[in-house]
């Protein structure tokens, strides 16, 4: 019989505190630059200008197909190689993460507008309205709405994601269990308490995204 | 009158599936005030060409000259408004913000200025009450509304209406087409795509009919309607009315004088127009000065009147004497007196409404065989108990 022992959980609580608070400032820049990136990709992929559209393609459906996990490592030990500059594994981490988002991020943002129906960005034109000033007063909020759901859906996944910084020794929640766990020699306790922390971590975005959704819907609806 | 718009041979070819042929050779020009209607059947290019003079399509060969610029697009965009079929109105604001986002973003209107603008004329178009409300809580009559004075807002030299009543429910049409028909009182510059022809004879200075991409016809709406000579659009127009019986109303002296120069072009050289209930001169002042016109057309294609009357005024007196063999009047006693007075004109009963002194005329136009016969019938026996004026 096992014999469970949580001394340990209470022992390294500074520890798991502080690897669920890398995770979540992970996750919130690659979330900010992830999204950022994201949105312009998904312009470029829309613009007339001739080739531009199908290099922000090829990005598109690069970085969708590459996994995470090799794209880290590649990142981590042969960009040095090549561009002659070391970054820490926290920053790897983040341009990695937020390449990888933003891949993901344009996509969705081409299905949303390309869901707005072509006659608003004409009737926006045809009251004189130049193209950027139609897409970001007309189109864009009305594509927001669309993508909203499936955005936080992609961050929800961005959070689990950051675990597997760990590879590259970014000092989030997972790296820090395996740490605890390789000296304490109890990883079922604290893997359990990991698997609570993400729990944590992730119903407080869920939650967020349904009231958001709810409000959206209530706005429109007010006479 | 100042010239604004200058289609020349304009052309448009659309390489979707297949090669294509939208439109070919279209000229045409639009001076200011004027109203021009787009009509013709489904495919005509009629909506194709209203996005090529908006800008919203590339043309291949031709020109657009606008407020005489031959490369107008910065122009056009400044200066002309398009209204959709199905609105477009923007969902994210409310009908307030819709009309005044153009104005200050485009024509640098302060925000208050554009409300005021905007304001005015939602009262002016009874839409005040809504300014507030998103599209989406609005009637689709009420939608087609806010998007034409949205567009409006933007005070517009030259205003496109593509199909705008097509996607409305029949009782909502009417508070639409009010609203353009006063526009084009006011002297709006417009061009109209409608399938709506009365509609279309009520606003328009000029119709032009397309088919297949190509210009068919431009007449003035009066020849359209009342003279047309082209059996292609013969059968167009037919398919309007139901079976070949057709009842029509045509209220107000212009569309009254429209409508008796057209019908005598339309009528058979050497038929007659048989009159019952003539008295006095109420015909000839609805007629006003194209009483003359309506004359001297009437004596060349050799149309004669047999009129049955209460009394003889002067001026049809003169007519009498003038062209003995082109008028043969009788007198009815007085008691036989109508309102309303008709005439039967081959297969056609039209009768004519005068009402008061200082009323606007109206008639209104039977086609169909059977009552035209009747009427006829009625007419003999009125003629066989009058007394012939000499």
């Amino acid at each position: 019989m096992y014999q469970w022992d949580w001394n340990v959980v209470v022992q390294y609580k500074y520890v798991f505190l502080q690897g669920a608070l890398v995770t979540l400032w992970l996750t919130l820049l690659v979330v900010f630059f992830g999204t950022i990136l994201g949105i312009i990709v998904g312009l470029i992929r829309r613009s007339n200008v001739p080739f531009i559209p199908t290099i922000a393609k090829i990005y598109i459906e690069l970085f969708r197909a590459f996994p995470i996990l090799i794209l880290l490592i590649w990142f981590y030990y042969v960009a040095p190689i090549i561009l002659g500059i070391q970054f820490s594994p926290f920053l790897t981490a983040v341009i990695v993460l937020s390449i990888s988002l933003s891949a993901f991020v344009a996509e969705t943002f081409r299905a949303a507008v390309e869901s707005i129906p072509k006659n608003q960005f004409e009737s926006g034109i045809t009251l004189g309205l130049s193209q950027m000033q139609t897409m970001f007063y007309i189109i864009l909020p009305q594509a927001v709405k669309n993508m909203l759901p499936n955005l936080l859906g992609l961050y929800v996944e961005q959070l689990k994601n950051t675990s597997l910084a760990s590879v590259i020794a970014v000092g989030e929640i997972l790296h820090q269990a395996s740490t605890i766990s390789s000296t304490t020699y109890r990883p079922l306790e604290i893997y359990s308490v990991v698997a609570v922390i993400y729990l944590i971590l992730v119903i407080p975005f869920s939650l967020l995204t349904s009231w958001i959704e709810k409000r959206m819907n209530r706005k429109m609806r007010k006479v | 009158m100042k010239k604004i718009l200058e289609i020349k041979n304009l052309s448009k070819t659309f390489y979707d599936n297949k090669k294509q042929v939208a439109l070919s050779d279209i000229s045409f020009t639009l001076d200011e005030g004027e109203v021009v209607c787009l009509v013709g059947p489904s495919g005509s290019g009629k909506s194709t060409l209203l996005r090529c003079i908006a800008g919203l399509e590339a043309t291949d060969k031709g020109g657009i000259v606008f407020l005489g610029k031959s490369n107008p697009l910065e122009d056009i965009k400044k200066s002309v408004s398009f209204v959709f079929q199905d609105y477009n109105l923007w969902p994210h604001k409310t009908v307030l913000e819709n009309i005044t986002f153009a104005p200050v973003k485009r024509k640098k209107m302060s925000i208050v200025e554009a409300e005021k603008l905007a304001i005015s004329l939602l009262k002016r178009f009874d839409l005040y009450d809504k300014k507030d409300s998103y599209p989406d809580f609005l009637s689709g009559g009420q939608k087609q509304r806010v998007a034409i004075i949205r567009a409006l807002a933007m005070q517009p030299k030259l205003l496109l209406l593509d199909e705008i009543t097509s996607a409305l429910d029949p009782e909502l049409i009417s508070s639409v087409l009010n609203l353009i028909k006063i526009l084009a009182k006011e002297g709006q510059s417009m061009i109209v795509v409608t399938h709506h022809l009365k509609f279309a004879t009520e606003i328009a200075d000029r119709i032009i009919f397309l088919d297949g991409g190509k210009m068919i016809q431009e007449a003035s709406a009066r020849d359209f309607i009342y003279a047309q000579n082209n059996p292609r659009i013969e059968d167009y127009l037919q398919m309007f009315s139901l079976n070949k019986q057709e009842i029509n109303i045509y209220e107000g002296a212009d569309q009254f004088q429209a409508f008796q120069l057209g019908t005598l072009k339309r009528f058979k050289e050497g038929s007659s127009k048989c009159v019952v209930g003539s008295s006095g001169d109420r015909w000839f002042e609805a007629m006003g000065d194209f009483y003359k016109t309506y004359e001297e057309e009437r004596i060349k294609r050799k149309i004669s009147w047999r009129m049955i009357m209460y009394s003889e005024s002067q001026r049809d007196h003169d007519l009498r004497l003038r062209c003995p063999e082109l008028n043969v009047y009788k007198l009815i006693p007085k008691n036989f007196e109508n309102p309303a007075n008709y005439y039967v004109i081959e297969d056609v009963v039209v009768i004519q409404i005068f009402g008061e002194p200082g009323d606007e005329p109206a008639v209104i136009e039977i086609k169909n065989k059977d009552v035209a016969k009747s009427y006829m019938n009625y007419f003999n026996l009125l003629w066989e108990q009058s007394t012939l004026i000499v």
